[in-house]
């Protein structure tokens, strides 16, 4: 068989092979409970929907990063969490929140132009850390190792008992 | 000797493939996403991040235990993916898009310059394996 022939049963083949193969795909996904999704996704202003991928940051450049000005460090854990202790000025804006409180902490945002996330992991910050990039466009770090990782670090932002989040839950990041 | 190596090549290249395509699988939408990403081919992400993970799990299979006459044709399709996966990563990587690279599935880390040479590497490696296919059963 000459080498142009050989090369061009070889096309068809893998031609053949990548559709046979591309629609085992789509039936795979057809059978699956969510069933098939080939619209493009709308990109909502959700937690649900990220279209830039956060920095992952360390606690401890975190820490060299959060005494500036520029930078607001935002707390993605629960309330309770929040309120029993937290980095020092951060402000409370979990996933989870109603999309009002999430909008009014995205409102103070104005004067900062970097924002550091973290949660209970670094999952939970990665969720929120996406949404406010998404909606804000600003320079958005996730802090790995989450809360945790913050105070076993034992950083100079350090945590402690947000009193006014514990008599005012229903502005949590007002602190 | 040289067969030996062609073999081990063919084999391990597949099988990289297969667990690659495997691991996407297991979370379509979570690639679909990682796909929609790298901003690319925005409109397109959903049906390739449906169809990819199939494809390299077939075309893996096929290269690594595939009958004779059909191991040419996939190596031709591994290295169709890969050309695809580093325009992708190299893309990404030249816009400074701080993008995880989905390579396998929730896994590979970020893009960068490690991505962007491995994928040629994988690239070559692929080339090899299909041109010796080529060569002993085309």
């Amino acid at each position: 068989m000459r080498v142009a022939q050989r090369w061009s049963v070889t096309a068809g083949r893998a031609l053949l092979l990548g559709l046979a193969s591309a629609a085992l795909g789509l039936a795979i996904a057809a059978a699956r409970p969510g069933g098939l999704h080939l619209a493009p996704h709308a990109r909502e202003a959700s937690c649900e929907a990220p279209t830039v991928e956060p920095k992952r940051i360390a606690p401890s450049e975190a820490a060299k990063l959060c005494a500036d000005r520029d930078v607001l460090v935002a707390d993605a854990r629960a309330a309770s969490d929040f309120a029993a202790g937290h980095v020092a000025n951060a402000v409370h804006l979990p996933c989870d929140a109603a999309g009002e409180i999430a909008s009014q902490t995205l409102g103070k945002l104005g004067a900062h132009k970097k924002v550091i996330v973290y949660g209970s992991s670094t999952e939970e910050a990665l969720t929120v850390a996406r949404s406010i990039a998404q909606r804000s466009g600003l320079d958005v770090y996730a802090l790995e190792g989450g809360f945790a990782a913050w105070e076993q670090a034992g950083l100079a932002c350090a945590s402690g008992p947000c009193e006014s989040c514990a008599v005012n839950r229903s502005t949590p990041e007002s602190h | 000797m040289k067969r030996v190596v062609f073999l081990v090549l063919r084999v391990l290249i597949g099988a990289l493939f297969v667990y690659a395509g495997a691991e996407k699988l297991a979370d379509v939408s979570g690639f679909v996403e990682e796909v929609a990403n790298y901003r690319l081919l925005p409109q397109l992400a959903p049906l390739l991040g449906t169809v990819l993970p199939a494809v390299e799990v077939v075309a893996g299979l096929m290269l690594a235990v595939g009958p004779k006459t059909w191991r040419a044709p996939a190596a031709l399709v591994v290295l169709i993916l890969l050309v695809m996966f580093t325009v992708a990563v190299t893309s990404a990587w030249l816009r400074h898009i701080d993008v995880s690279c989905g390579c396998f599935g929730k896994g590979g880390g970020p893009v960068n310059g490690v991505t962007v040479l491995r994928d040629l590497i994988l690239l070559a490696w692929a080339a090899v394996v299909l041109t010796s296919e080529q060569r002993a059963h085309g």
